[in-house]
C-alpha cells in the first residue's frame, strides 16, 4: 500500500499474557467468592437469603430486617421492625421486647418471668448460644456471598 | 435470550451509536428488545428520547435484586411503523458515583447487572458501555454472553481493539467461555485514504472477526440527536443506507435473529465495500 502513515513503523503485537486492568477485579472476586466449607447459600424467589450451616438454618429478609435462625433445638426470630426477638426452645416460646424503653420500664421488665424450669434454662442457654454463634457466622458469611 | 455488550474504552468510536443502530434493527422487526445504558453521560438513553426516566441502571446496580431489570427498565418513545418501541434500563449522571461505590466492594460487585437482568425474557437486550475498563464495563460483560467491539478505522484502533480482547478473554477464561467476542464493529469509516489504511490494518489484524463497516453518514448522527431509531427517519438521505448497515451488522452478531431468506453477510466484502458507500449525505 502506497499510503503508509505508520512509515513501516507497525508497532509490535502486544502479548497475550500481559497484565491487564480488569485482572485486580477478578483477583478480588476470586479471593472472596469461596464460601468456607459446609456453607451453601440459597436465594428464594422472594429475595430472602438463606444460609444453611451444619447447625443451622438462617433465613434473611431482602431488607435485612428480620433475621431467623433455626438449629435443632432452637429458633430465634429477629424481627427489627416489631422490636421484638422470638425465642424458641426446649417447648417454650419467650418473646423479648427490644422496644427502646423508659428507665420507670426496667424495674418491670427484669421481673418479668422468662424462664420457667432449671432444666429448661441450661438447654435453652446452650441453644441460643449456637443460635447466636450461627448468626455471627452468618453476618459474616453474608457479606461474601455468591 | 442473546446479550450483547457493546465495548470500547476509547470513547467517541461509535458504541452509542452502534447500540442503538442494533436496537432500531432488531425493533424494525418486532422483537422485544432492551437497550441497557451503562454509561454516566446517558447519550443511549436521550437517543431513545428518554429524558428523566423514573428508574434506571443506578438502582439496578444498587439493588443488587435478581431480576430487577424488568421492573426498573422504562419504555422509549422510538416510534416504529409496524415495529416495537425497546425499553430501556436508562442512565443518570449519578451512575458515575456508582462505579467508586462497588470498587469499594469487589464482593459480587462484578455481577449486579447480570443478576438484574436474571429470568427476564427479551428477544435482545443490547449494553451500552463507558469508554472505560472499570467496574461498569466489567458489569457489562459478565452479563453479555457476547461482545461487540466497536473501533474507528483511525490510528491506536488496533490496540484499542487489542486491549479490549484481553479483558474480554480474562473474563471469560474465568466464566466458562463467557463472553464471547461477537466480532469488531468498524464505524463511521469515511472515503479518506488514512480511514482506508487503518481498516485494511483492521483486516489484516483481525480477518474474518471484523464485519462489515458501518459507513459515516450524516443520517446516522442526526437520528442519535432527533433521537429517532435510523429505521425510522424514512426518506432522509443516507437513512435506509445506514439502515440497512445495521441490519446486517445485527443478522452477523445475532445470528440467531437473522432474517430468514438474507444470508449472513460475508466478512470478506468489507475491503471491497470501501468505494460503494460512504458518500450519502457527508
Ligand atoms: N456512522 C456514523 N456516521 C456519522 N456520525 C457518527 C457515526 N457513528 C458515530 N457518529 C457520531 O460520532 C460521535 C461519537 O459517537 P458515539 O456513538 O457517541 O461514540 P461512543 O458511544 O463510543 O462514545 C457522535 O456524535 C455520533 O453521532
Ligand atoms: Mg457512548
Amino acid at each position: 500500500m502506497a499510503y503508509d502513515p505508520q512509515k513501516t513503523r507497525n508497532r509490535p503485537t502486544p502479548a497475550a499474557d500481559r497484565p491487564a486492568p480488569v485482572d485486580a477485579f477478578l483477583d478480588a472476586m476470586a479471593e472472596v467468592t469461596v464460601l468456607p466449607e459446609g456453607i451453601d447459600i440459597d436465594v428464594t424467589p422472594g429475595g430472602d437469603t438463606i444460609v444453611h450451616t451444619a447447625d443451622a438454618d438462617i433465613s434473611i429478609t431482602p431488607a435485612g430486617d428480620d433475621v431467623i435462625v433455626s438449629t435443632r433445638d432452637a429458633l430465634v426470630e429477629v424481627r427489627a421492625e416489631l422490636d421484638e426477638v422470638i425465642v424458641e426452645a426446649a417447648g417454650e416460646e419467650i418473646f423479648i421486647d427490644t422496644a427502646p424503653r423508659a428507665p420507670s420500664d426496667l424495674a418491670d421488665w427484669s421481673n418479668a418471668p422468662v424462664v420457667h424450669s432449671d432444666s429448661g434454662r441450661s438447654k435453652m442457654t446452650i441453644a441460643i448460644v449456637a443460635a447466636v454463634a450461627a448468626l455471627i457466622a452468618v453476618l459474616v458469611v453474608t457479606r461474601k456471598r455468591r | 435470550m442473546p446479550i450483547v455488550a457493546v465495548v470500547n474504552q476509547k470513547g467517541g468510536v461509535g458504541k452509542t451509536t452502534v447500540t442503538l443502530g442494533l436496537a432500531s434493527a432488531a425493533a424494525n422487526r418486532g422483537k422485544n428488545v432492551l437497550v441497557v445504558d451503562l454509561d454516566p453521560q446517558a447519550n443511549a438513553t436521550s437517543g431513545l428520547g428518554v429524558w428523566d426516566p423514573a428508574t434506571t441502571v443506578d438502582i439496578a446496580l444498587e439493588a443488587d435484586r435478581p431480576g430487577s431489570a424488568g421492573s426498573l427498565a422504562v419504555p422509549t418513545a422510538w416510534v416504529l411503523e409496524g415495529g416495537r418501541a425497546p425499553d430501556v434500563l436508562a442512565s443518570t449522571p449519578a451512575l458515575s458515583s456508582r462505579e467508586p461505590q462497588l470498587a469499594n466492594d469487589p464482593v459480587g460487585a462484578q455481577d449486579r447487572l447480570q443478576l438484574a437482568l436474571e429470568g427476564n425474557d427479551y428477544d435482545l437486550v443490547v449494553i451500552d458501555c463507558p469508554p472505560s475498563l472499570g467496574l461498569l464495563t466489567i458489569n457489562g460483560l459478565f452479563a453479555a454472553d457476547r461482545a461487540l467491539i466497536v473501533t474507528e478505522p483511525g490510528a491506536w484502533a488496533s490496540d484499542g481493539v487489542a486491549n479490549v480482547q484481553l479483558t474480554i478473554s480474562r473474563i471469560a477464561a474465568r466464566r466458562g467461555g463467557r463472553p464471547e467476542v461477537a466480532g469488531v464493529a468498524v464505524n463511521r469509516l469515511g472515503r479518506t485514504r488514512d480511514a482506508h489504511y487503518w481498516h485494511t490494518m483492521l483486516l489484516e489484524q483481525y480477518g474474518d472477526q471484523v464485519f462489515a463497516p458501518v459507513h459515516m453518514r450524516a443520517a446516522v448522527a442526526e437520528a442519535s440527536a432527533q433521537s429517532l431509531p435510523i429505521h425510522g427517519l424514512g426518506t432522509r438521505q443516507g437513512a435506509s443506507d445506514a439502515a440497512q448497515e445495521f441490519d446486517t451488522l445485527l443478522d452477523a452478531v445475532v445470528p440467531e435473529m437473522a432474517r430468514s431468506g438474507v444470508p449472513v453477510s460475508a466478512p470478506a466484502e468489507t475491503a471491497a465495500i470501501e468505494t460503494s458507500g460512504g458518500t450519502n449525505g457527508v
